[in-house]
Formats: structure tokens, sequence, C-alpha cells
């Protein structure tokens, strides 16, 4: 058994709980994907754009090391959040995702 | 499920993508010194880095994709211009262009904010232009 999409959301659950990130939404896609939108606060300043780096690191090096593309339909966006600028407009067909909760049941 | 990476339409030249995505950088460069609108300069990194990762695409691989993200029908997976770069160009050039691709997003459609700390952000888009920049260049190019 490869890659599945549980292991794809409890990945995700790992980067809600990261440093800065205050949200992850995730939308089903088919056959066996998923849509994560990530809301990272600290908003357009300098540290808050490296914050946002060291998390494009830790999704991209999770999809090379598992091969993850290639089994799962897997896309992402990170958002900035902050006092700055305007708040996200999170897709109206997202939802939260919750530790430990399955998703699209 | 057929997956289809596209090939280039006729004109699509590494050159002419190079010498697109040098003006895109120089407008940004300027739109970086405006003070009222400075994020706008993400944008043209943006756009910079999608021509100057089309011409690497094209001349060593002889791919292209006329969408950012990938798209499907009901037998077939086309590859976007996002799949491709993380394929073929690998995680180095991968992670700061799809943060530029993500924050270019975000500017053109969303931003409405107090100015105060976008110069900083400029910057650092700047910097990672300069790191896709450095990486996919190839001599006889501009």
């Amino acid at each position: 058994m490869g890659y599945t999409r549980s292991d794809l959301t409890s990945f995700l659950e790992r980067i809600a709980a990261e440093p800065g990130v205050r949200n992850v939404y995730v939308r089903q896609t088919e056959p066996n994907g998923l849509f994560a939108f990530i809301e990272v606060d600290g908003g357009l300043s300098r540290e808050a754009y490296v914050s946002r780096r060291r998390l494009y690191d830790l999704i991209e090096d999770e999809i090379a090391d598992n091969d993850v593309t290639s089994q799962v339909d897997f896309d992402y966006t990170i958002v900035p959040v902050g006092d700055d600028i305007s708040p996200p407009h999170v897709p109206a067909d997202m939802i939260p995702l919750r530790p430990g909760e399955p998703i699209g049941v | 499920m057929t997956v289809v990476v596209e090939s280039p339409p006729s004109g699509n030249t590494p050159e002419l993508h190079w010498t697109k995505g040098i003006g895109c950088e120089r407008l940004g460069e300027r739109i970086a010194q405006d003070v009222e609108r400075p994020e706008w300069a993400i944008v043209l990194y943006f756009y910079a880095a999608l021509h100057y990762t089309k011409a690497r695409l094209i001349a060593e691989h002889g791919v292209w994709s006329s969408r950012h993200a990938q798209h499907r029908d009901s037998s077939t997976v086309y590859m976007g211009h996002n799949d491709l770069v993380r394929e073929y160009l690998g995680r180095q050039v991968f992670k700061p262009y799809k943060q530029l691709y993500d924050l270019g997003r975000e500017v053109r459609y969303r931003f409405t904010y107090d100015a105060g700390k976008v110069t900083e952000t400029v910057q650092e888009a700047y910097e990672d232009l300069g790191a896709i920049r450095a990486a996919v260049r190839q001599q006889g190019w501009q």
C-alpha cells in the first residue's frame, strides 16, 4: 500500500501544528486527492516570509520523499494572514482540518 | 488515466521566454520603488519566474503547458506548468517558484492592507526570483 489520502491528512495535521500556522482547510478532490488552504500568521514581514519558506520546505520534502503526487492528487496554497493585510477569503467549499477527525464523512 | 505533457507551440522559443522574463523583472524592479503600491512588483517577479522556467523547460526538456495547474478530463491528466517545474527542475527551483506563485496570486486578487511591511516581502520575493534565475539560466541567454 502506497501513500494514501489518509497519510496526507495525517501530514497536514502535523503542518497545522507547526508554529505560525493559523488554520488549515481542505477540500477533497477526485479520485483520491486533497487541496489544502493553509493560513499562516505574520502578515507581510520578512520574518513571516521566511517562516512560510520553511513550510514550503516541509511540504515539498514530504512530496518528494514519499513520491506523493504520483499516488494522490495533491495541491496546496499558503496564504499570509496578519493585521497588515485583509482577511483571506477561504473558498466556500473548504472545511477546517480538525486533528483526529476523518474528513469527507 | 493517461498523463499528458504538452510540447511547446511554434514560436515559443527559450530565447523568447528568457527575454520576456528579463522584461518582467526590470519592470518589477521599477514598481518595487513605488511608494504606494510596491506589492505589484511581486506579480512581475512571479511572471519573470514563469518565463525563466519556461525557457529552461523548453530548452532542456521540450515540455510546455498553457496552464499553471494540472487539469483533467474523464481519461486524461494534463500537467500544468507548476507540475513541470516540480518534476523537471527539482525542489530547489520549485519551492521559491511556488512561493512566488502563491504570493503573486494573493497580490492580484486579495491584498488590501497598510503598506508598512510590504517592502520586506517584496525584497524577499526578489531574492527568490534571483535564485530561480541563477538556477535555470543557460549559456547564450542574455
